[in-house]
């Protein structure tokens, strides 16, 4: 009687007013939200990557720990280069959530970390910002970004926003990263989307 | 007896929820408000945080409201794509030394196209996921109509259909060209590629105004391979954005489509009574006024 009892209640609960329509089957949502990683604009080519394992990398979560959060980035010219690509202060990298929430960038020189060895690790695998090579012999070189602890929390590549008393889940690897390249043609936006993988070593 | 009880507790907000149908007119009412303020040039920002709010109010029960927070993802979608071009409020951190924002304000924050472009990007791949439930929805929940007149016109298909254009725009501006390519074959039908069917589509379709010029540059990208003279015509009526749609493409996309029209495309362009050849700067013949959209594709010399 009472088993009887709670299934009725149960079965109310899961069917509700309405009865709810068949889903779609899998959602290919995320993989449709996601934007291409290499991408690239006439001849420059970029590459951004989140690495999975980026607490082995630096010894220490930099993510929980400082709220930064390391993106690795690769650049370069594929082809004949005659716009002389380089990477200079005007760089002004943004990475852009699915929703729009943008976190902003942290030029090398303003990252503080207790840990000297940890910070030492921070700027040894940097990227520089320098005049670019080509495309086949170009580096990952980490790019950093603040993680706005009130609203923002990343949790391997799932990332939670609060705002507005909401709580939204975001897919990391949907998101945006531009950032500007100077060339004797002007500078030029890059847009790169987000791959994931462990990291290689350098 | 006391199993009697937790299954009265249980099944009593279902029971209470069903004798009201509050939050289906709350939403029916913000959607009607939002589309009233589009079109009377209410603030986008405004319209965005009423269609957040359905949106954040019907989270919990999103199967309950499939097809009002299909539209609100698409009315989010319309706002951040229209703010996107020449209406931003949402703002950023400026890395670049130097900048000062014009009239004057946190010289630090600057405001951001791209996340309005990511935003609408966002919204409306949201609401295509769920276009299925949409479309299975009634018009009404008991004796509440669901939607406006307004957006109960425009329907779920054209609506749909809207919604591949921003995301394919968005993607077109963060020149991901390839992904532009592969959506517009896959879901855009063919009086898209067809000018005056095009135009008229777009009318249906409820584009933004701000982006038809971004429409009609897309599809001259698009058909510049294989079609010559249609991506041709795109290409005129993207360049005379604001004689045609009161709003200009920038200066680098207009001078990239005249550049193909004036040489990289593999015939040349000639008004068909003097035969004079297309000159940029100009939107028709100086001769005698002939409209550059009238005027023909002949081989090259």
């Amino acid at each position: 009687m009472r088993r009887a009892a709670l299934s009725i209640a149960l079965l109310l609960l899961a069917a509700g007013c309405r009865s709810s329509s068949s889903g779609d089957g899998p959602s290919s949502g995320e993989r449709i939200r996601r934007f291409p990683s290499p991408a690239n604009v006439d001849t420059l080519w970029a590459e951004a990557t989140f690495f999975t394992d980026h607490e082995e990398i630096f010894d220490r979560d930099l993510i929980d720990k400082e709220a930064i959060l390391p993106i690795a980035l690769r650049v370069g010219w594929r082809g004949q280069d005659t716009l002389n690509p380089r990477l200079t202060e005007t760089f002004d990298a943004h990475l852009y959530l699915q929703d729009g929430t943008a976190l902003d960038w942290l030029p090398i020189d303003s990252i503080r970390i207790g840990k000297d060895e940890v910070e030492d690790q921070v700027r040894r695998l940097s990227l520089d910002l320098s005049l670019l090579g080509s495309w086949e012999t170009a580096q990952d070189g980490f790019i950093y970004f603040r993680v706005p602890e009130k609203n923002v929390a990343i949790n391997g590549t799932l990332v939670t926003t609060f705002g507005g008393g909401v709580q939204r889940e975001l897919d990391l690897l949907g998101s945006l990263l531009a950032f500007t390249v100077s060339t004797t043609q002007g500078d030029r936006e890059v847009f790169v989307g987000l791959s994931s993988d462990t990291w290689p070593g350098r | 007896m006391r199993s009697n009880f937790i299954a009265a507790v249980l099944a009593l907000p279902i029971v209470a929820a069903c004798g009201s149908t509050e939050q289906w007119e709350k939403n029916q009412q913000g959607l009607a408000l939002a589309t009233q303020q589009l079109e009377t040039d209410g603030s986008l920002q405004a319209v965005a945080i009423r269609m957040q709010s359905l949106l954040d109010d019907t989270q919990e029960d999103p199967r309950e409201f499939e097809l009002q927070r299909f539209f609100a993802a698409f009315m989010l979608a319309q706002v951040h794509a229209s703010a996107s071009l020449g209406e931003e409020y949402l703002t950023e951190k400026s890395g670049v030394p130097g900048f000062r924002p014009a009239g004057g304000g946190d010289p630090n924050q600057s405001l951001s196209t791209n996340r309005h472009v990511l935003a609408a990007f966002y919204n409306a791949s949201l609401a295509r996921e769920w276009f299925g439930g949409a479309v299975r929805s009634g018009p009404k929940y008991e004796d509440v109509t669901l939607l406006p007149p307004d957006l109960s016109d425009l329907g779920v298909e054209n609506a749909d259909l809207n919604l591949v254009l921003i995301v394919a725009s968005s993607l077109s501006r963060f020149n991901f060209d390839e992904r532009v390519r592969k959506l517009l074959d896959e879901s855009v039908p063919a009086e898209l590629f067809e000018l005056e069917s095009c135009l008229e589509a777009l009318d249906r379709l409820k584009i933004p105004e701000e982006l038809r010029p971004w429409v009609a540059l897309m599809i001259f990208h698009h058909l510049k391979a294989d079609s010559i003279e249609e991506a041709y015509r795109f290409g005129v009526i993207a360049v005379e954005g604001e004689k045609r749609f009161g709003r200009a493409l920038p200066e680098k996309e207009v001078a990239a489509v005249e550049e193909w029209i004036t040489g990289g495309a593999p015939k040349k362009f000639i008004c068909p009574k003097d035969r004079l050849v297309y000159l940029s700067g100009e939107d028709s013949c100086p001769n005698d006024a002939t409209p550059h959209l009238e005027y023909i594709a002949v081989e090259k010399d």
